[in-house]
């Protein structure tokens, strides 16, 4: 009945949406959504459209710089886009998108060999940026690009004068960027070149060199000493590596500059530089070589002994979870769990247990291998277990007649185990392990845990004579579970 | 990448004009499901990905929305390295695998995007998830082994970018699903849901030196998936995007139709503000979907 109405749905809502007589709605979604789709040509008319319809509505700019764009880009349209760019500036000159249109706007000049143009269309998309902007703070700003930018069309035509304002800004804003603002520093030390204000720059040169050494502006200057040597004092023995081929060569570049902040204590040179040897504990790691992993560790560590580096950080940590996560995939893996909830049950569990949980209701299959390789139960109960919780654990497990093999249920709760229908022993207090006999065929492996305080925790395995990990015989977690795991000459 | 797909206001509205018609006499009556609204941003919590996976995908309309039998289905999980889940580097396998276990039983084919080294997908577990499901990896080549891999689309919206190259599986599937890992970045701050979109370009180095945040916004404009599900189960804090860092267990996927609403979400969960994260914002501002968290109906619901 329900799918009957639903056949009308779409006939409606065409009828109501697009039906009307006297409107046609357009909604500047449907522009983006064109777009989305690479429909360019119904984007465009769509945002056209928009535009023309709702002048005064926030999204009329962006529609029109839109529009011009696809007129640029996609039907390569000069003259359309820019007469577009134009009457957005012309409309809209308090937005953003008036700023972009300019922007773009100058950088088609530019492609066009019109470096003057460029830089007139420049300072008009400034104008327009100082308004509608804030000053920039951090290299993300607009207008920390816009400034930078300017500043070098303007330096392309030799107008050091207007440069130079616009790098001002950009150093007297306070940023620390060790990417964006050596360039920044460079380019402020080029204009007051520009200006004839020599020992003014000289001094922009040192301040880069000081503040960030390892930066290629930086490196640049200092091989070539004679732009600061002529207009100012300087001593540059500690930086006498930087002309012997100085080279930061780290395994996270992005770390660089954090690490040889030792420069400033003029202390660095080539035994910092480094290479990939850093990984090598993690790939031995990835191997599970724990071995092999910690030596590499160690040998990082002793041969740079003052820089640590921030890829190792964590190791430590990470391989100590490692190391546990691939020991208790030795264990026994994959069972069935049902849990009992003390409080659920006014605080009194039967002890009778194998009866009352035959019942398959309620008994989840779980598989360990991916995830935390020992029995948590705050998984399946959202919350830590209490004192009195139960938890049953079931798994079978394929022998020979008469095979004997001992189970160890490693937790520091009391416990006890059926075996094919049959109470084994009661193991004493504190003891883990149980011999068992198997039969031929599948045996049923019955667990039961019952939390003496809090936060229960367990592993199960298997183990041979001699208490290692026994990894011969077939698991799982009952007859009707797909997958099985362990078996001869297979791992756990 | 599937067309023509309702937005939520879309969608809701035609519930609210169903109900006028029904109301109107047109229908003689409309079930209650159609003008239930769906929310932005659905937020299932539990400690199995698998199942938040799931439930998450259920709570923002179910796989039915977004993939018809017969459909193609692309899927990118971030794959970067072969740290495991509990690094918080890559996606986790579980909700790989529970995605596409949930488009394979609608009737898609499935393909698993991955372009870093083919091995990483099988030593973090998500190859054999999804095989075993009825999914396969697909590798993409870089752009210097298979350059006629990679097609131009124009940035119209964008305010740095003109063109990218995309990837020709993205642009010729049916249905793109995006599923990133929510974690720290270097660069950007943070790495989710359209950050984790580079990967499907040539020459995502690029947007490095031409501005990070602004080009991740640029891009969202540009490519939109159909459905993102980001794998917040755990988050990595620090010294991302390849770690290994500090990490939390969070313990929740998100589901979404809109990546930027994803990402504005999950920037709490790795402890920073939107005001730290400037593409979201920017994305917003160019409409590739909003990041106003205060505009989103965000939907949590303990599995």
């Amino acid at each position: 009945m329900r799918s009957k109405h639903l056949l009308w749905l779409p006939i409606v809502v065409v009828l109501l949406a697009t039906g009307c007589p006297t409107k046609q709605v357009v909604r500047f979604q449907t522009g983006v959504d064109h777009v989305r789709q690479q429909r360019f040509e119904e984007g465009l008319a769509v945002f056209e459209a928009f535009a023309q319809a709702n002048p005064d509505h926030e999204d009329a700019p962006l529609a029109l710089y839109s529009a011009a764009r696809i007129h640029l880009l996609v039907r390569e349209d000069q003259p359309a886009g820019e007469a577009l760019f134009d009457d957005l500036i012309a409309r809209y000159a308090g937005s953003e998108w008036a700023f972009h249109a300019a922007v773009r706007l100058a950088e088609g000049l530019l492609a066009a060999e019109d470096a003057q143009g460029a830089a007139e269309r420049y300072g008009q998309a400034l104008a327009i940026g100082q308004e509608i902007f804030p000053p920039p703070a951090r290299p993300d700003d607009t207008m920390f690009t816009a400034l930078l930018k300017g500043s070098r069309l303007y330096m392309d035509v030799e107008a050091f004068a207007e440069a130079e304002p616009l790098l001002s800004q950009l150093m007297e804003a306070g940023i620390d960027d060790r990417r964006q603002m050596p360039p920044v520093y460079a380019a402020y030390g080029e204009s007051l070149e520009g200006l004839g204000r020599n020992e003014e720059a000289a001094q922009i040169y040192l301040d880069l060199i000081a503040t960030y050494p390892a930066s290629d502006a930086a490196v640049a200057l200092v091989e070539t000493r004679e732009k600061i040597d002529e207009y100012a004092e300087f001593d540059w023995e500690p930086f006498a590596h930087f002309a012997e081929g100085y080279q930061v060569r780290f395994t996270w570049p992005g770390k660089a500059h954090e690490q040889l902040s030792t420069l400033e204590e003029h202390g660095a040179g080539p035994e910092l530089v480094r290479t990939g040897r850093a990984l090598l504990p993690w790939v031995h790691l990835f191997a599970t070589d724990f071995g092999p992993a910690d030596a590499a560790y160690a040998a990082y560590n002793e041969q740079y002994p003052d820089t640590p580096h921030s890829l190792l950080e964590w190791y430590p940590m990470y391989r100590d979870s490692y190391q546990q996560d691939f020991e208790h995939k030795q264990y026994i893996a994959r069972y069935a769990v049902l849990l009992r909830d003390a409080a659920a049950a006014g605080g009194d569990l039967p002890e009778e247990d194998y009866e009352t949980v035959t019942t398959d209701e309620g008994w989840q299959v779980v598989d360990h291998t991916e995830r935390l390789g020992y029995f948590n139960p705050v998984l399946y109960l959202d919350r830590p277990t209490e004192a009195g919780d139960t938890a049953y654990l079931r798994f079978q497990v394929q022998g020979g007649e008469g095979t004997s093999t001992t189970l160890e249920v490693d937790t520091d709760d009391p416990w006890s185990a059926w075996l094919n229908g049959a109470a084994q022993e009661e193991p004493a207090e504190g003891v883990k392990t149980l011999d068992l006999t198997l039969a031929e065929g599948w045996n049923e492996v019955r667990i039961r845990i019952v939390e003496a305080d809090t936060g229960m925790a367990a592993t199960l395995r298997l183990l041979t004579e001699e208490g290692e990990t026994e990894t011969g015989h077939a698991i799982r977690a009952d007859e009707n579970d797909g997958a099985e795991m362990g078996g001869d000459d297979e791992s756990r | 990448m599937s067309l023509g797909k309702p937005t939520r206001r879309e969608f809701t509205r035609a519930g609210l004009l169903a109900l006028g018609a029904a109301g109107s006499g047109l229908l003689p009556r409309v079930s209650s499901a159609i003008s239930m609204e769906l929310p932005d941003v659905a937020v299932a919590v539990n400690p199995d990905p698998y199942l938040a996976a799931q439930h998450a995908v259920r709570m923002i309309g179910g796989i039915d929305r977004f993939v018809q039998p017969g459909a193609r289905v692309l899927l990118f999980p971030n794959i970067i390295s072969p740290l495991g889940s509990g690094f918080a580097v890559n996606t986790h396998a579980d909700v790989v695998r529970a995605v596409a276990d949930l488009c394979v039983k609608a009737g898609a084919t499935v393909q698993v995007y991955h372009h870093h080294d083919p091995g990483y997908a099988g030593a973090i577990g998500i190859q054999p998830a999804v095989e075993g499901v009825g999914a396969s990896m697909v590798h993409m080549p870089p752009p210097t082994e298979a350059p006629d891999r990679y097609r131009e689309v124009p940035v119209p919206m964008g305010r740095i970018l003109d063109r990218i190259q995309v990837a020709d599986l993205v642009l010729d599937t049916d249905v793109f699903i995006d599923i990133p890992v929510c974690k720290h970045h270097a660069g950007s701050e943070t790495s989710m849901a359209i950050k984790n979109m580079m990967g499907i370009i040539a020459d995502p180095r690029s947007f490095h030196s031409l501005g990070l945040h602004d080009c991740i916004a640029d891009l969202a404009t540009a490519i939109h998936p159909d459905l993102t599900v980001l794998d917040a189960s755990t988050v990595l804090l620090g010294n991302g995007p390849a770690g290994p860092g500090p990490t939390r267990a969070v313990g929740e996927v998100v589901a979404s139709t809109d990546p930027v609403a994803v990402d504005a979400y999950g920037t709490g969960l790795v402890d920073r503000d939107l005001r730290d994260v400037p593409y979201i914002t920017q994305a917003t501002k160019q409409r590739a979907g909003e990041g106003r968290l205060n505009l989103l109906r965000v939907e949590r619901a303990d599995v």
